[in-house]
């Protein structure tokens, strides 16, 4: 018998799998943050602390930088599509390079102290 | 002083620019038609003597005109110094300021309403009608002599009326003077003709006897040349004593001629010179209209010859300093009408003036009509309604002379709103700007003297107090000054601890009144000193930014003023005019103070993230908001994760 290995199946199944695999992620990425519900805004503006665990995707244009700090992340206003403002913590690891005027949707989780701490980003 | 001053300059009738009388503007007379003027006698004004031109008579028909002479200085004038009265050149003695203004006053105080002017002018223009020269001239000798005695049988009844003050019986008495005097003339003349014959005769008879002496005399020496044994001229001796005798008596009949003549002659005079005196008499009187009436009487008794005035030149004189005229008859009555009507304008002008609600002017054309023409019928009948409001607006405008000299500004206030409520006319502005620069001054100079007394410089506070008594003496702030400074003599130590009592309960407001007490009281420790002068800034910052705020508020700008009321509550919270404050613009800027205090309550509480977004919110209402980027400043800073 012949060797059953055959080369050219392998050189084709290799891209059809690489594709399925960045299809299948792109799927799973969208269907990750569409699992997430929209930011209560004024709700959390009067009691932010009792969202406490919570994640949400706030999608929002950054205004302003309120405070930098080294090896902590940044501190930012964002503008909600409703108009509010709140406060948002980038942390470092994120490293994207965040200008005022940007659209982003946040992925964010409300801290025990009622800090939104952005876990994820995606610009839009 | 400075207030006194001008006061005195606006509100004084005598000084004021608008107590210039009627001025000498370039309107026609003619312009004017008046009943009253309609129904004078034709053609009164005769004389070429006189150059009374028309275009000097004043015009008070428009309002416009009469807003002219109220600015005219160069028209006529009352001066009240020297108790004159000028009139286009021609001075009136009225006497003494004090009496003039006690006559206006009685004027305007008079209800001369029950007097019957219009039957007491018919009969004067009736007298003045049938006198005129146009309906007199053109009668014969006996019909003149009728009309004359007729009027003058009218100036009895004219002289009836109390209003007339006697002046037609002082013409009529002149009339019958004259006639009286007509009637010794005629005897005069006819003695001084006899005189004249007698005079003649004699003369004649004297020429005779001096022919017949010098013939009898020739005839005498002839004889006596003629004898032989005469060795001698004969003088003549025959008549000499008759002659003398009769040049005696022709000397006595000459003297006798001359003395009837000046018999006669003084006889004329007298009455002349009478009645001349009494028209010049009632013209320097200011009573017109008797000045014409009697002019018209004694144009119709003297021929022209007579109608230059022998008496009063002096007295005309200083009455028309700028004329070098003589006085004459024809003068006279010009003057008079001329005089009459000015006044009579005059009043309409007044009418007008208090009817369209100007009554400070009107008052003032009043006084100058009444300079002129007091005895006037026009002036004198002036409704008494409208003198009453007129004397109100007077009597306040004389007392605000006083009030000034005394610097009585409340009271000067009070008599402005009432003659303000009387005389919409009334110049009030400047003086109420004086008022408010007064008492300003004077409140600033004690202010200035509390603030000396706080440093303890009690000679710097007595000299400002004394500014302030001297620029308004009746403040009542000096009062109040002064009864602080009694309690302060009542004892410094009573009040060092009075200070520390409302030290404690922080009552700042209270330490504040009474500022420059504590001042003097703690003079001797610099440390409550300190304490003092700090509690005074804080305060008086606290208040001039509460003023800012309201003013603020008032232009729309809430957010603003609360802002400086925010700023004022962090000098000190617990004041209680800033909380008035405070509680009455909230609800213009409710929901701002609303998130606001719960911002500041969360930050207070230590949650600062909800303080930080609250801020955030805050700051969308009121974006300039120091406080909000203050606030979002401190939490950034401080963010819990941050940390």
């Amino acid at each position: 018998m012949k060797g059953k290995f055959n080369p050219v199946i392998i050189a084709v199944a290799i891209p059809v799998l690489a594709i399925a695999f960045a299809i299948g992620s792109v799927f799973y990425k969208r269907s990750a943050t569409s699992r997430s519900d929209a930011f209560p805004t004024a709700a959390y503006v009067d009691s932010p602390a009792s969202f406490f665990g919570n994640r949400y995707v706030l999608k929002a244009q950054v205004e302003s930088q309120l405070a930098y700090k080294a090896g902590s992340g940044r501190l930012l206003c964002v503008r909600a599509p409703d108009g509010a403002r709140v406060a948002i913590v980038v942390p470092v690891e994120i490293g994207r390079n965040i200008q005022a005027g940007q659209k982003y949707g946040f992925d964010v989780e409300v801290m025990s102290n009622g800090v939104l701490m952005v876990r994820g980003l995606e610009k839009f | 002083m400075f207030f006194a001053a001008a006061l005195n300059a606006q509100f004084l009738p005598q000084a004021a620019p608008a107590a210039q009388p009627e001025a000498a503007q370039p309107a026609p007379s003619a312009k004017v038609k008046t009943p009253a003027k309609a129904a004078q006698p034709a053609a009164p004004v005769q004389s070429s003597n006189v150059s009374v031109s028309p275009s000097t008579s004043l015009d008070s028909g428009t309002l416009e005109r009469t807003q002219d002479k109220l600015f005219d200085v160069e028209s006529d004038s009352i001066d009240f110094e020297n108790g004159s009265f000028k009139w286009k050149g021609r001075t009136f003695d009225l006497g003494s300021s004090r009496i003039v203004r006690a006559r206006f006053e009685r004027y305007l105080a008079m209800d001369l309403s029950d007097q019957n002017f219009d039957s007491y002018q018919k009969i004067l223009k009736e007298i003045t009608a049938s006198l005129a020269p146009a309906a007199i001239d053109a009668l014969d000798p006996d019909e003149r002599d009728a009309i004359v005695k007729a009027a003058w049988s009218k100036l009895y009844e004219a002289a009836e009326y109390d209003i007339d003050n006697d002046g037609c019986i002082a013409i009529s008495n002149c009339v019958y003077q004259v006639w009286r005097m007509a009637s010794e003339y005629r005897k005069a003349d006819i003695r001084e003709k006899l005189a004249i014959a007698d005079a003649k005769k004699t003369a004649r008879e004297t020429e005779s006897l001096e022919r017949k002496i010098a013939s009898d005399n020739y005839m005498a020496q002839r004889r006596a040349m003629e004898s032989p044994k005469s060795t001698r001229v004969v003088p003549p001796t025959i008549g000499a004593n008759q002659v003398a005798n009769q040049l005696k008596e022709l000397a006595e009949a000459f003297g006798k001629k001359s003395l009837k003549t000046a018999e006669k002659t003084a006889v004329g005079a007298q009455a002349i010179l009478q009645f001349q005196s009494q028209t010049m008499s009632f013209l320097t009187a200011r009573k017109f209209q008797h000045a014409t009436i009697s002019a018209y009487f004694y144009r119709v008794l003297f021929k022209g010859s007579f109608q230059n005035f022998e008496v009063g030149k002096d007295e005309f004189a200083k009455f028309y300093p700028i004329s070098n005229m003589l006085p004459t008859n024809d003068l006279m009555e010009s003057l008079a009408t001329e005089a009459r009507n000015d006044v009579r304008e005059s009043m309409i002008s007044v009418n007008s003036l208090y009817d369209s609600g100007q009554r400070y002017s009107a008052l003032m054309r009043l006084m100058e009509t009444f300079m002129l023409g007091e005895n006037e019928p026009s002036v004198r009948a002036f409704d008494f309604e409208k003198k009453k409001v007129l004397h109100a607006i007077y009597r306040d405008v004389m007392l605000l002379k006083d009030l000034a000299d005394n610097r009585d500004l409340a009271a000067i206030e009070e008599a402005l709103q009432r003659i303000g409520a009387l005389a919409n006319d009334f110049p009030s502005h400047e003086a109420y700007s004086k008022i408010r620069i007064a008492r300003q001054a004077s409140n600033l100079k004690i202010m200035q003297a509390r603030a000396a007394a706080f440093n303890g410089n009690l000679d710097d506070a007595k000299a400002a107090l004394e500014e302030a008594a001297i620029i308004w003496p009746l403040n009542p702030e000096l009062d109040k000054f002064t009864d602080e400074v009694m309690k302060m003599s009542v004892g410094a130590s009573k009040y060092v601890a009075r200070f520390d009592e409302l030290l404690e309960r922080q009552n700042y407001r209270e330490i504040m009144d009474s500022a420059a007490e504590f001042g003097i009281a703690l003079r001797d420790s610099p440390e409550k000193i300190a304490k003092l002068k700090e509690i005074v800034g804080n305060v008086s910052q606290i208040d001039f930014l509460i003023a800012q705020a309201h003013e603020l508020n008032l232009q729309g700008n809430s957010y603003v003023a609360w802002e400086l009321l925010e700023k004022a509550r962090s000098i000190d919270a617990a004041d209680p005019i800033l909380a008035r404050a405070m509680a009455s613009l909230a609800p213009s800027v409710a929901d701002y103070v609303q998130i606001l205090d719960k911002a500041r309550l969360a930050e207070k509480s230590g949650r600062g993230v909800e303080a930080l977004n609250l801020y955030l919110r805050a700051q969308d209402i009121f974006p300039t908001s120091q406080t909000c980027r203050e606030g979002i400043e401190r939490m950034s800073n401080s963010f819990p994760s941050f940390k």
